[in-house]
């Protein structure tokens, strides 16, 4: 395997639309299709497809948006997005979906929102697990809702973005 | 196909220990749903 020396190189990786990212989670040693982070919706695991489908109000934030592959078909909510590498960030920003380049373990948005979504395993982004779900809430409205989505990734995801 | 790798750690936490952390910080589990593919949560403030 090809080791590439790169102070962000998920963001770099992903940035570049094809090949193998290979991360860990908890114990598990996980390779992904690069292109998995570029997936139309028709494409995404189900429950991603669902967790949409349950956004109430018209406030959203995205937590580590990646690509922006939900946030893009999220453009019709009042809609920002949160990342912490500046490539993706600029993707994000091209996209025009109201990035924060920020880490969300060590800053926060300056408002609240009715819909706070954390898909894609974005819960495992720290493993001060706790004080991100503290700071979550105070980002939150009165009855505003969190959604996470964690998916099983111990197998090698290929999808088609065309 | 181009190898990227990089030892991102995430954080794997168990839908168990997860609702119980968000209960314990005042969130109301609003839906829960569970397949062998993984989980759904919505959580209200």
């Amino acid at each position: 395997m090809r080791k590439i020396k790169h102070n962000n190189l998920f963001g770099y990786a992903l940035s570049k639309r094809q090949g193998i990212i290979t991360i860990k989670i908890g114990k598990k040693i996980n390779k992904l299709s690069v292109s998995y982070y570029w997936a139309r919706k028709k494409y995404w695991p189900e429950l991603e497809r669902k967790a949409l489908k349950k956004i109430k109000g018209k406030s959203i934030l995205d937590i580590g948006a990646g690509t922006g592959r939900h946030a893009i078909y999220l453009k019709d909510y009042n809609l920002a997005t949160i990342e912490k590498s500046p490539i993706l960030y600029n993707i994000l920003r091209k996209c025009k979906l109201n990035p924060f380049l920020i880490d969300i373990t060590k800053e926060k948005p300056p408002k609240k929102y009715e819909n706070i979504l954390l898909l894609d395993n974005n819960i495992g982004l720290t493993n001060r697990t706790k004080d991100l779900l503290k700071k979550l809430k105070e980002l939150l409205t009165v009855n505003g809702q969190l959604i996470i989505v964690a998916n099983n990734v111990d197998k090698t995801k290929t999808v088609k973005i065309n | 196909m181009k190898n990227y790798y990089q030892n991102i750690k995430w954080t794997y936490i168990n839908k168990t220990d997860l609702i119980k952390l968000l209960i314990t910080l005042g969130y109301k589990i609003d839906y829960l749903e569970s397949t062998n593919k993984g989980y759904l949560i919505v959580a209200k403030n």
